[in-house]
């Protein structure tokens, strides 16, 4: 009780919480930060807990399976509940004995929890009761049974042998495939849509065709925390930022270190750089899926100021290298400044006209209304995040919710639409666009000066000496496509378990309760209007870090789910 | 009369010759009005020889498929070669011949379709079936039409818009190319389709897309001007431009759906061809 009496008085909310976990369901708590608690439940109880926070209005960010064995002789499943109203989470872990690997399911209680549960089971290899459908989701067909790539024992390059292919569930008529390959998606994908007429009736998906094994490096001894944030920004060609920024708050929380002021307001103009050429790029593709290839191309010349701009401030186009433990590597001078104010006003009188003009074609808003409708309560139900939870009535916002770096120094607007369709998810988007330069004004208009990088992160003092082991930390970020959420468990030097929760990983279950009853032309847009980012999904790429080099591994040399480099 | 054949016919050749060239055109206008450079006026030529270069794959509906592209190509030139005849000879045998082509190359358009075993060429054969029955029927009832009653008039010319209408949605662009779709069904009834099989795909649609351009003036041309070399070059001028408006035309709009399509195009070109035979059938004064 004495842990938890220290933040009772500052959140009572949460306070309420814990005294119910712990009195009523037998909990106890094994870690706690200002936002963050984190309870261990005996696990016949979890299913009444996931009960009782769901209803109680928590959403599930997601959930991380770790091999404690070395620890405790036990595997653990940490279920991370966000209270978004309240802004802050409540992280409950159940474990279960190495020989006695199981753990209840919650989906039928929370249905969000569908896929983490399964890659609990895939990667850790813990066992799910309760649950009706249990299938392979990460690991490919050809996979050894026995072999839980995320278990310790497992070497980060272990390249098991193939094996014979279990004969995997699928429906049972033939559907129009879409995927691996497909014009539409970038990336390899597989939705496999059962139509009748030109009417899609079901759904079937798989996904994780280049799952890389990015977690399990971070965990290797070849990475370091301060080498963490440029692997972790490889995870995504687009909103890669978010996702360095996301492992390093997470780091920086587990070290108990803040940035200097300064260098979380240039992270936060950053982000919101991000946010803009990423949301410009996605309106481009919606309207090329459409057929509407001049409003593709004038949305990606549009955008091309903003990549330059990105260039100015971080050297680079993409993939920017900006972010250590500690701080940032780049300052942003008068110069930058007025530079920066300048693109910003091109770009925002520019794509005014331009959305006005997409909004306004007869054949885009009559194919991106009333279609891909996905209710207030599906959403709600599956934990859906970003632009979509938003454009389906859901008011959820990392920014607003759990407020980080400097958002707090700025005022927006987060537009929320009931509607739930295609194009309320277009229209999100184009607002926040405008939002998004409007708080890069805000925040340089209010630079404070001083360093940009923390004293004690020094190069005389190893970061990785800054983070002791056996500490928890969760951090969130309001990626363009939704809530990234990173948990880290720190250990000697380097991450004992490092999970990444993309946004679109939360997102794409949705997908089903959209394409159903929609017409197949539309389902090219459906799809693409979650905006799906499946390299973050897969945390794919895999990027040999002393030379730099990107390289892709086909899918036929090696077989999925490996992490050789 | 055989220098009008020679003419008619030189005519069809260049025709063939034209396509592809008016085609890398229309890519240009496109990639200016994208604000982008845009490929060299021969590019289209260069990428049908580069197709005709590679290996002949049969795809999985076997040779029949094949033959059946074949096939199209054949019954596009020579509906390329019934059109250029219009512009000289004007009985109506030579309408009906061109009504018979046009119905045989949507016929083999929609075969080709079928016959390939793959889903994707399934919907999109039933998505042109859709847009031919929107627009073939007005068409060719309009060409017998005219070829029957000949149109002498200036208020004749009100036969101008069904012509235009129709013969756009028959090139298969933008909104209309739910058949081929690529972002939605990965080019539907060509995905089966590669190399010189590919090329001659591409060909045939570019010849059809000639003959679209040219139907307007070819069909009413004859009937105001006397001079056969003056109609030749405004035959050609009018191709050209019509070429040039279809391609701005589909800058300009998104694709639309199956269903909305086939109401909203049968309607206007229902409405419109009805028109033109009440036009026509009010007597002189």
């Amino acid at each position: 009780m004495g842990e938890q009496s220290k933040y009772l008085p500052e959140c009572p909310e949460m306070g309420e919480v814990v005294r119910k976990l712990t009195e009523e369901y037998g909990g106890h708590v094994i870690f706690s930060r200002e936002s963050e608690v984190y309870v261990e439940v005996p696990r016949h109880e979890l299913r009444d807990v996931a009960k009782y926070l769901y209803s109680s209005g928590a959403f599930l960010k997601t959930c991380a399976a770790v091999d404690e064995r070395p620890l405790n002789r036990s595997f653990a499943l940490y279920h991370i509940f966000g209270m978004d109203s309240k802004g802050y989470d409540v992280i409950v872990k159940v474990s279960a004995p190495e020989d006695d690997a199981w753990v209840p399911s919650i989906v039928d209680v929370v249905p969000a929890a569908d896929w983490c549960e399964l890659e609990a089971r895939d990667m850790v290899g813990i066992e799910l009761k309760g649950r009706r459908l249990v299938r392979r989701l990460v690991l490919p067909e050809d996979w050894p049974e026995d072999i839980h790539p995320l278990r310790k024992e497992v070497p980060h390059d272990f390249r098991p042998p193939s094996v014979k292919a279990e004969s995997e569930f699928r429906p049972p008529e033939r559907g129009i495939p879409i995927g691996p390959y497909h014009p539409v998606l970038h990336e390899p994908e597989y939705f496999e849509l059962l139509v009748e007429g030109e009417t899609v009736v079901d759904v079937y998906y798989r996904g994780f065709h280049v799952h890389r094994g990015i977690e399990k490096l971070g965990e290797s001894p070849r990475f370091t925390y301060q080498k963490i944030p440029f692997l972790a920004e490889r995870i995504c060609g687009i909103c890669g930022f978010v996702h360095s920024t996301c492992a390093i708050m997470a780091m920086e929380k587990a070290a108990g270190l803040r940035p200097p002021e300064r260098a979380e307001f240039i992270r936060t103009i950053v982000l919101e750089l991000e946010r803009i050429h990423s949301h410009l790029l996605w309106v481009g593709v919606a309207a090329h899926v459409l057929g509407y290839d001049a409003g593709f191309m004038h949305t990606w010349r549009v955008r091309e100021p903003v990549m330059i701009l990105s260039e100015l401030i971080t050297g680079s186009r993409k993939t920017y290298g900006l972010n250590l433990v500690g701080g940032v590597r780049r300052d942003i001078d008068k110069n930058k400044m007025e530079k920066i104010m300048k693109t910003l006003d091109r770009v925002e009188k520019e794509f005014k006209e331009l959305a006005n003009l997409l909004v306004s074609v007869p054949q885009i808003r009559r194919r991106a209304q009333g279609t891909g409708v996905l209710t207030r309560s599906e959403a709600r139900a599956l934990s859906v995040v970003g632009p979509v939870a938003r454009a389906s009535g859901l008011y959820r916002d990392v920014r607003k919710d759990y407020p980080y770096l400097a958002y707090e120094e700025a005022s927006f607007k987060v537009p929320l639409y009931t509607e739930g369709d295609n194009l309320a998810r277009v229209l999100v988007r184009v607002e926040e666009v405008f939002e998004s330069i409007s708080i890069i004004r805000q925040l340089l208009d209010k630079l404070p000066g001083g360093p940009i990088m923390h004293e004690k992160c020094s190069a005389i003092i190893p970061v990785d000496e800054l983070i002791p082991p056996g500490k928890y930390a969760v951090a969130a970020i309001e990626a363009p496509r939704g809530e990234d959420v990173h948990f880290l468990m720190t250990g000697e030097g380097r991450p004992y378990r490092w999970r990444v929760r993309a946004p679109t990983y939360q997102n794409i279950p949705a997908l089903r309760p959209m394409l159903r009853g929609d017409p197949l032309a539309d389902a090219p847009l459906t799809i693409a209007s979650i905006d799906p980012c499946f390299s973050c999904t897969d945390r794919a790429l895999v990027i040999d870090v002393r030379t730099g080099r990107a390289r892709t591994i086909k899918l036929w040399d090696g077989g999925v789910g490996t992490c050789r480099l | 009369m055989y220098l009008e054949i020679l003419l008619a016919t030189a005519l069809a050749v260049a025709g063939v010759v034209l396509a592809p060239i008016y085609d890398a055109l229309e890519r240009k206008i496109k990639a200016r009005l994208h604000s982008r450079v845009g490929p060299p006026i021969l590019q289209t030529w260069y990428d049908v020889l580069k197709l005709l270069a590679k290996e002949l794959v049969i795809p999985e509906g076997g040779y029949f498929t094949a033959a059946i592209v074949l096939t199209e190509l054949f019954l596009s030139i020579a509906l390329l070669v019934s059109v250029s005849f219009l512009l000289f000879f004007q009985s109506l045998t030579m309408y009906v011949l061109v009504a018979v082509f046009i119905s045989a190359l949507s016929a083999a358009t929609l075969v080709k379709s079928v016959t390939q075993n793959n889903l994707f060429s399934v919907i999109g054969g039933f998505r042109e079936y859709s847009v031919v029955l929107s627009a073939e029927p007005f068409l060719i009832l309009l060409v017998l039409l005219i070829g029957a009653k000949g149109v002498s008039d200036l208020k004749s010319l009100i036969g101008l818009a069904p012509v235009v209408l129709t013969a756009y949605v028959m090139t298969a662009r933008i909104p209309f190319d739910i058949a081929e779709a690529e972002p939605e069904i990965a080019s539907g009834i060509m995905i089966e389709l590669s190399g010189p099989l590919l090329a001659a795909n591409e060909l045939s649609l570019l010849t059809r897309r000639y003959v679209m351009a040219a139907l307007p003036a070819y069909l009413f041309l004859p009937w105001f001007v006397a001079n056969p070399l003056l109609r030749i070059g405004l035959g050609l001028a009018l191709t050209l431009l019509t070429w040039v408006i279809f391609a701005v035309v589909a800058v300009l709009l998104g694709r639309t759906r199956a269903a909305v399509m086939l109401k909203g195009t049968t309607a206007a070109a229902l409405a419109l061809t009805l028109l033109f035979i009440i036009v026509e059938s009010v007597p002189y004064g």
